[in-house]
């Protein structure tokens, strides 16, 4: 739906990480390494980054 | 008890612990992360929210924003002289935006000078054309074991490692193979030796222990001795958590002892 703001098990703050690491996956760089390199070192972190799916626009349509 | 700074960057500070006992170590780590004291959004009045989340998601996400306060001037709510709420135990924010586009941290007002938002790049919530959103927040201070948006840090410890290698038991391919191994390179060889870079590194893993088939090097840990790590996920920085989590504790030893008579 939208990056949550922290971590949802360990509760670093995250949420303003998530442009720019879908700015530079996009532009082809490997995930693994922008995640070193935003300081996530922590998987509980990185699988929140890995699998999260910007759903909101759509959700966003049906409401009026 | 002694403390010996290894590193500290990006709010993250480890240091050695010598002469103490895991016991310890978890008080401070349990208390470095459950009491103290930290500023969050607790009160949210939504004046007109017409984007595609919810008003109770509005709220928990604004709840979870990390905010910048000087601890010594806020009291806990409870604490606090007044009855409805004043200075010294809240803070006050407004938000406003039309669409289209999208809401950031960056977009709250705080109403008092000496509270800001840590970071402005957290999205909140995206508006469509004619969607908006108009909202007043009241932050208090609270501790991480009444709710986690509170929680000032993330605090972990370990053994200290001891790792014994026996040069002339270990044939060269073992060498190189406990240094290809080791997944945090604690090792290197050096002259056909197999040498310790930095024993700090290792996370008691043995992965080289079972490479050289339990023979010319051992692993153990040193009980009295740890590695303790404090990464902040507030605006305090870890060293003044340390400070406030040995406060807290000589507090509730001192109650303790009090009880007691």
């Amino acid at each position: 739906m939208i990056i949550p703001v922290r971590c949802i098990s360990c509760g670093k703050p995250v949420g303003h990480l998530w442009e720019e690491y879908k700015e530079r996956t996009e532009d082809g760089e490997d995930s693994g390494e922008v995640l070193d390199d935003l300081g996530l070192d922590r998987y509980c972190c990185r699988s929140l980054f890995l699998t999260h799916t910007d759903l909101i626009h759509r959700a966003a349509k049906f409401k009026k | 008890m002694e403390l010996e700074k290894i590193d500290e960057e990006d709010g993250k500070l480890r240091f050695v612990v010598k002469d103490s006992s895991p016991a310890m170590m978890n008080a401070i780590r349990r208390i470095s992360m459950n009491q103290i004291p930290v500023l969050a959004i607790e009160d949210v009045g939504i004046i007109e929210n017409s984007s595609a989340l919810f008003d109770e998601i509005v709220a928990q996400r604004l709840g979870q924003i990390p905010l910048v306060f000087d601890p010594k001037k806020f009291d806990a709510r409870e604490e606090c002289d007044c009855e409805e709420g004043c200075v010294n135990c809240e803070a006050k924010f407004t938000l406003q935006k039309e669409g289209p586009g999208k809401v950031y941290s960056g977009d709250i007002v705080s109403e008092s000078d000496d509270v800001e938002i840590l970071y402005d790049g957290i999205p909140i919530t995206e508006l469509d054309e004619n969607q908006e959103i108009e909202l007043e927040a009241t932050a208090i201070v609270s501790i991480g074991e009444d709710h986690s948006k509170h929680q000032a840090a993330i605090s972990s410890y370990q053994y200290y490692p001891i790792i014994d290698v026996d040069q002339e038991e270990l044939t060269d391919d073992e060498k190189e193979e406990c240094v290809e191994v080791c997944p945090r390179n604690v090792f290197e060889v050096d002259d056909g030796k197999l040498k310790i870079v930095d024993e700090k590194r290792c996370t008691l893993c043995k992965e080289c222990v079972q490479e050289t088939d339990f023979d010319g090097i051992t692993v153990t840990s040193d009980e009295e001795k740890f590695i303790f790590k404090i990464e902040s996920v507030s605006s305090l920085n870890p060293e003044d958590i340390l400070e406030k989590t040995a406060e807290i504790l000589d507090g509730k030893a001192e109650k303790v002892i009090g009880k007691l008579g």
